[in-house]
């Protein structure tokens, strides 16, 4: 059997420092600490759950959860993210897609994705030397209707026993949930930053009550976090994955400048 | 239950702007013609000819949708960053590990 290894999350853009140089250091800083904590834990794999931003995935034939099949992939660039290859890992994708349809939940194959910001960015500050293999789910927060963080954490869960019961003794897996905290984006209120419901949101992870959340509805979520704040559903994946874990806040700061509360956690595994 | 019908042909417009700058320059200016070589509906047309940020609303433009075309147009308040330099920042004030 394997084992889940480490488990984090982290909001998943960034915007410029000019003129807030210290929130967006302390911002930087905070995600680099996520990378350190995924980097020393040792996986064999990186999973990062993210949503794409319909760069990959579009309105014509909308879906909500998929999984990257590919042996590699370059990111796209948005963002500024390095356009460096990183390696896939098909076998493990693909038998994820094969467990979860075993156990009542589609996640889509998806080949030939070039990850936009959303796993671009996590991957360039975990991932740092470009060679651990990355499985990509796409929690696909954009679509219509979203994904509700109740399946999100249904998904996890899933995670958590293929990587138990469907992968190699020894296999050592990493788990990370990417999306945004509080942001509305083309929408009424656009710029703003509901710092409140980020803190409840985080304290939930870390107090190991994350499972609480899969009771939110999207127009909950829209109503406190924006339509931004549907992104996490990403973490709550990562919730699932490791059920009733605490955590440690390593970041949080409320950055109106850049449309976004910016956050960020790790996950204590038993 | 009945449904809007989404602006499909504004989403295959914006859809062809991606990472192709001849398209997004064509549609600065020259958006006309965009708007015939996607056969946009006349009020579709109407909408996005004043204020596209109130054009898309009005439209009920998918939120991220409308995002791509007011970058694609330059109209983007909210500024870009690069992780690159942050990165670059990060190893000059942390070193290599980090």
């Amino acid at each position: 059997m394997g084992r889940i290894v480490s488990a984090a999350a982290t909001s998943h853009t960034l915007g410029p420092p000019d003129g807030v140089e210290a929130r967006a250091e302390r911002v930087f800083d905070g995600m680099l600490a996520i990378g350190h904590h995924i980097r020393a834990s040792r996986p064999d794999v990186l999973m990062i759950v993210t949503s794409d931003h319909l760069n990959n995935f579009r309105l014509d034939r909308q879906i909500p959860f998929a999984v990257g099949l590919s042996d590699a992939y370059t990111p796209q660039g948005d963002l500024g993210v390095p356009q460096v290859p990183f390696p896939g890992h098909r076998e493990f994708a693909t038998g994820l897609a094969a467990w979860a349809a075993e156990h009542e939940f589609d996640l889509v194959g998806a080949e030939g994705i070039k990850p936009d910001h959303g796993l671009g960015l996590p991957n360039a500050v975990i991932n740092t030397d470009q060679r651990l293999p990355v499985v990509p789910v796409y929690v696909n927060s954009v679509m219509s209707p979203p994904p509700s963080c109740r399946r999100s954490f249904r998904l996890g869960q899933i995670i958590r026993d293929y990587v138990e019961r469907g992968r190699p003794p020894g296999e050592r897996v990493a788990i990370v949930g990417a999306g945004g905290l509080s942001h509305w984006l083309c929408v009424p209120g656009e710029g703003r930053v509901n710092a409140d419901w980020d803190r409840r949101i985080i304290d939930r992870f870390i107090s190991g009550r994350a499972s609480e959340l899969i009771a939110l509805t999207r127009e909950a979520i829209l109503a406190e976090g924006g339509n931004g704040g549907l992104e996490i559903a990403a973490w709550m994946c990562m919730a699932g994955a490791v059920p009733g874990a605490t955590g440690t806040a390593v970041y949080y700061e409320p950055m109106p400048e850049w449309w976004t509360g910016m956050g960020g956690v790790t996950m204590q595994i038993a | 239950m009945t449904a809007a019908r989404p602006p499909l042909e504004l989403y295959r417009l914006i859809e062809s702007l991606a990472g192709n700058p001849g398209a997004q320059r064509q549609l600065r200016e020259e958006p006309e013609a965009m708007f015939e070589a996607f056969a946009l509906p006349d009020a579709h047309r109407a909408a996005l000819r004043g204020d596209a940020r109130a054009g898309l609303a009005a439209i009920g433009a998918h939120p991220n949708m409308q995002f791509k075309y007011l970058a694609a147009l330059g109209r983007l308040t909210l500024k870009p960053a690069s992780v690159k330099d942050y990165l670059e920042r990060a190893k000059a004030r942390h070193g290599p590990d980090r």
